[in-house]
């Protein structure tokens, strides 16, 4: 226990020390929200003022950048130093390693959204549903094991770390502007949001929106806990399977 | 004698590279016996790396067995690994993390958990105290490795796997490496180390093996590698004549040119220098420069395996 502790503070420790890291999840989404605010704070989405309405979306999307393209390259980054491998080398069981990683994953996620939501209600005023916040964490979580699976996925595949960058990004600001985070959904061509509508973003946004909001869904949350489970599953599966502790040849 | 510590029977692996398929190990047999500082010298490309990462159960063997303290690595690699104390050829290091935290980080993956103190000296050791709370990306490369180094004896291992660790370094710091290993092997420790430096190997190696393409071509002391051979002194001399010229000299067994240096095996250096003395004179060309050295390991490597090591070495 002791050995996972430490390792765990240390992966923490390096993770907070990446100035990317540090930009993309702690300064991005405060700079975003406050770009929202002088920009569209006249404008209601859904019943909701428009603060009120972005506020979940910046904590999906939050996540979601996390994952795809903070963890994505950390993971990456260790691999080109040749870190994993030394940390292969050692006699600590791959089991460990892994449960080490999730948990500081898992712990920036909920801070990070956590930053979010008390930033906003302080600034802003808005005003989260005060029953939601034992589904908030759950779909917190939830969100969080998809997009890191997804993003792992990405770091497996994906030969260089400026190669997981590339394609985790790409697929940040596509899901970005369409899934509905912090643009309203219905302003998208009919063929986007039905494209959309499959995203792991899509389900994220409308999970957060639903737990912390109280906002009617359009179809169960169940349904939506189903996409996320199922772009977990294939995401692992494949994270799994193409993982080097060395750089590609 | 001991049982071997490290026993490697008919060992051969491979890789797939770009290129296909590629046997970096043929059929290699070695005993490193406890307390021993033994070299495997070879250029780039020769195996030592993959050696050392089949002995630290990294690379699968594809024949053979490796066994480490009597546990086959193949079985039972996790337990061989609490045993070693391993330093990569890069330094591998998390970079955001500083060099105590590195330490302490690495020994308790080890099940080994170090007080301040305990972290203090062996950074002490290896001269890092100035830079024990710098951040790993921020230390030069010749920090980045000392810090590798201390790494590796983090656990306070039986054994040292040490891949190149003075790479790079500039003289003094390698003297300084070349300390902590034999102060390590002094408390009875076991180092297996490669190198393509036939003087850090001469310096403190009790043994080599002399690897090329995957392949042990000699293993003994420098001292009785260099008797086996049965090479004669050489002559090394600044002078421009043809090659097939200083050849059919008296006496020279072989001649070579180093840079512009003209380097002649001979068992009479005196006889040969008179007579290429008269080669320059009726050739008109000035002789300079010459010195008389006896063969070292550089010598037998490249009788072994027909180039220099060093020029293989730098081009690979």
């Amino acid at each position: 226990m002791k050995r996972f502790l430490i390792l765990t503070q240390s992966l923490f420790l390096s993770y907070l020390r990446d100035g990317q890291v540090l930009f993309w999840n702690l300064a991005f989404p405060i700079f975003l929200l406050l770009i929202y605010r002088v920009a569209f704070s006249s404008m209601n989405v859904r019943g909701y003022d428009y603060m009120t309405w972005v506020a979940p979306g910046v904590v999906a999307l939050n996540i979601l950048s996390f994952g795809l393209i903070g963890s994505a390259a950390f993971m990456s980054g260790l691999r080109e130093q040749g870190a994993l491998r030394r940390l292969q080398a050692t006699p600590v069981p791959t089991l460990v390693l892994f449960a080490a990683f999730v948990a500081v994953n898992l712990a920036l996620c909920l801070a990070q959204s956590a930053l979010v939501i008390g930033f906003s209600a302080l600034a802003f005023g808005v005003s989260f549903s005060a029953s939601g916040w034992p589904s908030a964490l759950v779909v917190i979580v939830l969100a969080g094991v998809t997009a890191v699976a997804v993003g792992q996925s990405i770091s497996s595949l994906a030969p260089r770390l400026g190669v997981a960058l590339a394609i985790g990004q790409l697929l940040y600001f596509v899901q970005m502007f369409t899934a509905g985070l912090v643009l309203p959904f219905d302003i998208m061509p009919a063929w986007v949001q039905d494209a959309a509508r499959f995203t792991p973003a899509y389900a994220i946004g409308e999970l957060t929106r639903w737990s912390l909001l109280g906002q009617a869904l359009d179809a169960s949350p169940a349904l939506h806990v189903l996409v996320m489970l199922a772009y977990t599953a294939v995401a692992a599966a494949l994270a799994v399977r193409f993982f080097r502790w060395q750089p590609a040849p | 004698m001991n049982q071997p510590i490290i026993q490697l029977t008919q060992v051969s692996a491979h890789y797939h590279a770009r290129s296909g398929r590629i046997q970096a190990l043929k059929q290699v047999d070695l005993a490193i016996e406890p307390g021993e500082i033994f070299g495997l010298l070879g250029p780039n490309g020769a195996g030592k790396t993959t050696l050392l990462s089949c002995v630290e159960g990294l690379h699968p063997v594809s024949e053979g067995t490796i066994r480490v303290d009597g546990l086959d690595v193949s079985r039972h690699p996790r337990q061989v690994r609490r045993k070693l104390g391993i330093q990569l050829q890069r330094s591998a290091l998390i970079s955001n993390l500083t060099a105590v935290e590195l330490v302490r980080a690495y020994a308790a993956l080890y099940e080994v958990y170090l007080d301040q103190r305990q972290i203090a000296q062996l950074l002490e050791q290896v001269q890092l105290s100035e830079q024990a709370h710098k951040l790993a990306r921020q230390m030069s490369g010749g920090q980045q490795q000392r810090l590798a180094l201390a790494l590796a004896l983090a656990n306070d291992p039986g054994i040292a796997l040490l891949d190149e660790p003075t790479e790079a370094l500039d003289p003094a710091a390698r003297r300084a490496i070349w300390a902590i290993i034999r102060a390590f092997r002094e408390r009875g420790r076991t180092v297996l180390i490669t190198t393509h430096s036939m003087e850090e190997a001469e310096t403190i190696c009790g043994r080599v093996a002399i690897l090329d393409h995957g392949r042990v071509l000699a293993c003994d002391t420098p001292a009785r590698l260099i008797a086996a051979s049965g090479l004669n002194p050489m002559l090394r001399v600044k002078l421009d004549v043809s090659l097939e010229q200083a050849q059919r000299l008296e006496g020279v067994c072989a001649a070579r040119y180093a840079g512009e240096y003209l380097e002649i095996e001979t068992p009479h250096p005196d006889r040969t220098l008179q007579a290429l003395s008269a080669l320059a004179a009726a050739a008109g060309r000035r002789m300079a420069d010459f010195s008389v050295r006896q063969p070292n390991l550089e010598d037998v490597y490249l009788k072994l395996t027909g180039s220099p090591l060093q020029t293989r070495a730098s081009q690979a």
